[in-house]
């Protein structure tokens, strides 16, 4: 009897909304609308082409100082980091691309829940890597000055790499102790799959 | 068909089934002026996502899919639980009519919509809806049989909501 006194409930709901005359234009521009993806997909195009800018030029650096350990190794480590952006961006792309408000409720959400997750974890590891990534950038502005710093300065270098780490512990630091919203970001990612796959299994939610 | 009459048709649709969106603007939303906002919304992305309607296939359905998802995505970002429309909120909502008298029906199915997650709360407006489980099916993206079992379950809770405080279970193990 009670769940009948919902759809009581639920028909009068349904009586008073008919009687509204809110309007609902479609396709008028609404102010505080705002897609949340959408920004999403201009930054990653714009770091996919960055990506590609960063290792074009690291790649023919690397090529025209295949002589030099230092501007080398440097050289190959930016081209890496130039491709990891281009990979990272595209999956993002096409996690967003599969997102559409059209897809099946759970579908929807399950995509939107993995692209969550998957932008933290890139978000750590790139933060990771950044920590260093500064040093081969040093060694290739010092080269386009015409010195390898690594071999005229290594003790200078070693000092960097070093600096490296500090700054790896700061962001660890900060990643565990001082931004806890996101680690909670993860956790929360994490759950809503759970969640989702918990919902789709059948089992209790 | 022109863009004109394209964007005719999406409104005239949107108009019919504007029950759909404030039924999950209502379910969704934290105040009366998110819900006008979640409600606007909920119209806006109908008419962005309306390219990809196949006029072949209901379109009850597809707008419950499109209302519903950008439902949750609101809950999503929004920290806050929402609360569910209430009786006294409805003449917040402009063009609604004065309500004079409570209903405490419909206080009591805003107290058991409340208690509900988000995707319980999708799956509680479909059930409320009495769509068929093939249409529930198809706007979650579950199959029929787990519609059944989901909804099976919703029932027991919701009668154990509305029961009030319950003695302790015994012997119906949760998830069977």
């Amino acid at each position: 009897m009670e769940l009948d006194e919902l759809k009581e409930g639920w028909a009068i709901l349904d009586r008073r909304l008919s009687a509204l005359e809110v309007s609902l234009v479609a396709g008028r521009a609404v102010s505080g609308v705002r897609s949340e993806l959408r920004p999403l997909r201009w930054g990653q195009a714009m770091q996919a082409v960055l990506g590609a800018g960063l290792a074009l030029a690291a790649g023919s650096f690397w090529v025209d100082n295949r002589d030099a350990t230092g501007p080398l190794v440097a050289g190959l480590l930016l081209h890496a980091y130039g491709i990891a952006m281009i990979v990272a961006a595209a999956r993002n792309l096409v996690l967003a691309a599969r997102a559409t408000e059209t897809a099946p409720v759970l579908t929807l959400q399950k995509r939107v829940a993995e692209l969550r997750a998957w932008r933290i974890r890139e978000g750590y590891w790139f933060g990771v890597v950044g920590c260093f990534m500064w040093v081969p950038m040093l060694v290739w502005g010092f080269a386009w000055l015409g010195v390898d710093i690594v071999a005229a300065r290594p003790v200078f270098m070693a000092f960097n790499v070093l600096a490296g780490f500090l700054c790896l512990g700061g962001f660890l630091f900060l990643s565990r102790y001082i931004k806890a919203p996101e680690g909670g970001s993860v956790r929360r990612a994490g759950e809503r799959l759970e969640e989702l796959a918990r919902f789709t299994d059948g089992g209790p939610v | 068909m022109s863009d004109e009459g394209r964007r005719r048709q999406c409104e005239a649709l949107l108009h019919e089934h504007r029950r759909i969106v404030f039924k999950v603007a209502a379910v969704y939303a934290r105040d009366a002026d998110d819900r006008q906002d979640l409600a606007q919304d909920i119209a806006l992305q109908v008419w962005r996502s309306f390219g990809s309607y196949d006029p072949a296939r209901p379109f009850a359905t597809w707008m419950y899919r499109v209302a519903l998802n950008v439902g949750l995505s609101h809950a999503r970002r929004e920290r806050e639980k929402p609360a569910m429309l209430g009786a006294d909120a409805l003449d917040a909502l402009e063009g609604g009519m004065p309500i004079t008298e409570p209903d405490e029906r419909l206080a009591q199915l805003a107290r058991a919509i409340e208690a509900l997650e988000p995707l319980e709360r999708a799956l509680a407006l479909l059930y409320l809806e009495e769509l068929p489980y093939a249409e529930i099916a198809a706007v979650l993206g579950l199959s029929e049989t787990n519609v059944g079992t989901r909804i099976a379950r919703l029932k027991q809770r919701l009668c154990r909501q509305l029961a009030g405080p319950a003695p302790v279970e015994k012997g119906v193990p949760h998830g069977t």
